[in-house]
């Protein structure tokens, strides 16, 4: 029986191999978020494709989802995740969440959910064209939660990041010009055979009002939507085989980002794109940290430069 | 545990946040404004080009580059106000008629790099 100590221990143990792989692995200095002047925020629903310093907190409710059996369930997690930079192109990660879980017979249960662990290498940043991806592995901890909380079975995740801002593509005066995506694509991959493989796709359109204010248009926009982004997200996950094959579930999350140099506070709309999802509007709140600005010269700076 | 007590943790955070958000900063340096702005159409020739950011800069490192329509640099040597150290200053020849880039570099205090470019059209009534 592997206890969640046991199990920590074997994957931090496989932790130094995978750093050593990947600064074999030729990569580019890292910037905080920045591919040229274009910057990318920290996205509620799935990983940037930066790797920097990063502590933050994510809460999410879910009122009348679909658990795996199909029940309506309400659901909501305060989860937490922390990053820091090996050297400027190499991260690694952790988090877990706090998660409460009501049937509609009023029990619940409550408690962690696993750790997962993550590392990310960043393949590339290109400033003119305002591009950026990378690659990376999320872990998700098989044992290492509360009881019921979280999966028995750990899950591997490799993982592609991109983002790719529009500044580039249109005419120096379109108003199109602060848009950018950013994405992942992901195949997790359970350590059990008996559990469905699912493949995680994962989009963000945003508008940034910063961009437009500083490099397009001057609209006079006030201060506070001036240090914004509009975003929708799009997180889904296609189930690939034991019988659920081609199923997907997803939300479409409307919102807005107010960043600053300390981080950002972020608020989404949770809108299910089907009755497999859930059938009622979930939200998002997240407070995000950028280590690298609010601890410049010890938390925030890679251990090796 | 119960679920009450994320949900008085997450209002402290945000409370702290909050607080965070009003203190001074350093990092990176974002534009608060420009002088002439940022996509203006100007009927009359401005004399110089003024940013103004919301970080204090580094002096050798902080520049302001205006260039023409065909490419030539027409700007002159970038200045710092050395009492606010957030705003950067170029002087300009006398402009002619067309559309003009302009291209800054911040490196704020504690040495994060910003830059950015816009641009901006004289057309004289």
């Amino acid at each position: 029986m592997h206890t969640p100590r046991s199990i920590l221990i074997r994957h931090f143990i496989s932790l130094p191999l995978l750093i050593l792989i990947a600064v074999t692995v030729p990569t580019t200095a890292s910037a905080h978020g920045f591919a040229g002047k274009r910057y990318f925020p920290a996205t509620l629903t799935f990983d940037d494709p930066f790797t920097q310093d990063e502590f933050g907190f994510l809460y999410s409710t879910m009122p009348n989802s679909r658990n795996e059996d199909g029940d309506s369930v309400d659901t909501s997690s305060l989860s937490v995740d922390y990053a820091k930079s090996i050297t400027p192109g190499i991260a690694l990660s952790v988090g877990t969440a706090y998660t409460r879980v009501k049937s509609p017979d009023g029990s619940s249960q409550h408690g962690f959910d696993n750790i997962e662990l993550g590392a990310k290498i960043l393949g590339h940043i290109n400033e003119a064209s305002e591009s950026v991806w990378s690659y990376g592995l999320d872990v998700d901890l098989g044992g290492t939660s509360s009881h019921g909380i979280g999966e028995s079975f750990t899950t591997y995740a490799p993982s592609f990041y991109f983002g790719k801002g529009m500044g580039n593509v249109f005419d120096s005066t379109s108003y199109l010009r602060p848009l950018a995506l950013t994405g992942m694509i992901a195949v997790a991959l359970p350590d059990q055979g008996d559990q469905p493989r699912s493949l995680d796709t994962s989009f963000a359109l945003q508008y940034s009002m910063s961009y437009l204010e500083s490099f397009v248009k001057d609209v006079g926009a006030p201060p506070v939507l001036r240090d914004s982004f509009l975003i929708v997200e799009l997180p889904l996950q296609t189930c690939l085989d034991h019988g659920c094959d081609g199923d997907v579930t997803g939300t479409v999350n409307p919102g807005i980002i107010f960043f600053n140099h300390w981080g950002q506070l972020s608020l989404e709309a949770q809108i299910p794109v089907n009755d497999r999802t859930g059938d009622s509007v979930g939200g998002l709140l997240q407070l995000h940290f950028n280590l690298d600005d609010v601890f410049p010269n010890t938390l925030g700076k890679p251990i090796f430069q | 545990m119960n679920i009450n007590l994320p949900i008085r943790l997450l209002a402290t955070l945000v409370s702290s946040a909050a607080l965070l958000w009003s203190g001074n900063a350093l990092a990176h340096a974002f534009p608060e404004s420009a002088q002439p702005g940022v996509g203006a159409v100007l009927h009359e020739a401005p004399k110089q080009v003024r940013i103004r950011f919301d970080s204090r800069l580094e002096d050798v490192f902080s520049i302001i580059v205006v260039k023409d329509a065909t490419g030539e640099r027409i700007s002159g040597r970038t200045k710092l106000d050395p009492d606010s150290l957030k705003t950067l200053e170029v002087s300009l020849p006398a402009l002619k008629p067309g559309e003009y880039h302009v291209y800054w570099t911040a490196l704020s205090w504690d040495g994060h790099r910003t830059k950015g470019d816009y641009v901006f059209h004289f057309k004289p009534q």
